[in-house]
């Protein structure tokens, strides 16, 4: 499954993935809010995070063309509104489709490309941060920004069961595929209900265990997470070249958008 | 219909992020004391399920294939306020790991998905169910989960049009139209994963809170 790929990568040891998790998260957010709230024209404002987040890319020796392949992830959303903008924002009209009676205007195509530019660069800063960042750590920086306990734990539970509770889905399907493919519609979905409903059955009774296993151990209730995190000079010298980076992100907008 | 980044514009995402983060509070809140911390896995192994369950594919007639949301069925199961954050979690997850859905557009996602499915969808099902028997139930079930998927995508395409991204008609039409068939999917396996439930394990359904 794909993210156990994620989890092979994160787990590296270069530069980037030594940083202090807060540090990366931090400059993510700042990052993908900064790229989300630029203004849509000229396009070549985006050269610059583009600069910055391929930069990052590349100093955490990520396979390039995964990362990339990951990122059209966000072409089917972004098809299904550059379907209409182009055709319905106008007023300069750029050229007709012939045959269609369509006007492509300029305005429209533009927002669209700004769209497309925008999420595929916010998917490629958060890339970066997950690629680089143990699950865990990631946990453990969320926790340090005061993400509530129960959000954090029931996170380190999912991340912990989704692979094997992902593997009996797997499972129970091959079982169905083997034994009983094809079937009626009313059939089919009965059994996939019995399917769902198993697996539910299975993760309650796993939680029951789970807990109980944890009360034997001599869980109080209380859970208590064990901060390890150092921030180091590394970790400063990052933030404060991140940052200087970033700043420009808007005040680049400003100055494109006519506001300086 | 998870939205990425950069599709909302900033007063559309920077909204939805605060009714969010205080409905997430509130949840988080009523959670942990209605579970209590005793229960402290049970949430995150639903959160797993979630994903596991989302991997088993439904044909629905018509061509497409539908997988389970989930909403509806946490909801009835946890009751709307645990089920909410299981959901929060989940997204979270998809929007980092699996590169489903935008970090800025995640407080919109949680609305369009987790809380029009978990609060909406849980109170469809209570005021149709009522005390009513198996047929009364499923039929309840199917309307909740089909309704919670139609009102979430169109609450979706009024985010893109609040933000300009898309003219109002066509977006309405075409999520509406999509997701009306992708809420039978998701009405269908509903059904039969509670059928399947109420007959396997009959407590489970009896002790919502």
């Amino acid at each position: 499954m794909h993210h156990r790929t994620v989890e092979q990568l994160a787990a590296g040891a270069g530069p980037i993935h030594r940083l202090d998790p807060r540090v990366k998260l931090v400059t993510v957010l700042a990052f993908v809010v900064g790229v989300s709230t630029l203004p849509v024209v000229p396009l070549t404002l985006f050269l610059w995070p583009a600069v910055l987040v391929l930069s990052a890319l590349l100093v955490a020796g990520l396979p390039f063309l995964f990362v990339l392949s990951r990122s059209l992830l966000v072409l089917p959303f972004v098809l299904m509104v550059a379907m209409f903008l182009p055709f319905t924002r106008g007023p300069t009209p750029l050229w007709v489709l012939p045959g269609l009676e369509l006007t492509v205007y300029q305005e429209g195509l533009q927002l669209s490309l700004a769209i497309l530019i925008k999420g595929a660069l916010a998917l490629l800063a958060v890339e970066w941060l997950v690629f680089t960042t143990p699950f865990h750590r990631l946990l453990l920086a969320m926790r340090a920004f005061r993400v509530p306990r129960v959000i954090v734990v029931t996170l380190s539970f999912l991340f912990r069961y989704l692979d094997l509770l992902a593997d009996q889905s797997q499972r129970v399907r091959r079982a169905r595929m083997a034994r009983a493919p094809g079937g009626t519609v009313r059939w089919r979905l009965r059994s996939t209900g019995g399917m769902i409903g198993r697996l539910l059955l299975r993760a309650l009774d796993r939680a029951d265990r789970v807990h109980q296993a944890m009360l034997a151990r001599g869980f109080d209730g209380e859970i208590r997470i064990l901060s390890c995190l150092q921030m180091r000079r590394v970790d400063v010298v990052f933030l404060v070249g991140a940052g200087a980076g970033l700043v420009a992100v808007p005040i680049l907008g400003l100055v494109a958008g006519g506001g300086l | 219909m998870h939205l990425p980044d950069g599709i909302l514009s900033a007063p559309v995402w920077i909204g939805a992020g605060a009714v969010t983060a205080g409905a997430l509070a509130l949840c988080v809140r009523r959670a942990s004391r209605q579970l209590d911390e005793q229960r402290a896995p049970l949430m995150g192994v639903l959160g797993a399920f979630v994903f596991a369950a989302q991997m088993i594919n439904f044909p629905v007639p018509g061509g497409t294939s539908g997988h389970l949301m989930g909403a509806v069925l946490l909801a009835v199961l946890l009751g709307p306020a645990a089920a909410s954050v299981v959901l929060f979690c989940v997204f979270l997850v998809q929007s980092l790991l699996f590169q489903d859905g935008g970090i800025t557009a995640l407080g919109a996602n949680f609305i369009n998905m987790g809380l029009v499915g978990s609060f909406g969808g849980w109170a469809v099902y209570r005021l149709l169910a009522g005390g009513g028997g198996q047929a009364r139930r499923s039929l309840a079930a199917f309307v909740a989960a089909w309704a919670a998927v139609e009102v979430g995508a169109l609450l979706a395409a009024l985010q893109l049009w609040a933000s300009g991204s898309a003219p109002l008609m066509p977006v309405l039409w075409t999520m509406g139209t999509v997701h009306a068939f992708i809420g039978i999917g998701e009405g269908l396996i509903t059904v039969a994963t509670l059928r399947f439930l109420s007959a396997a394990r009959p407590s489970l359904l009896e002790s919502v809170p």
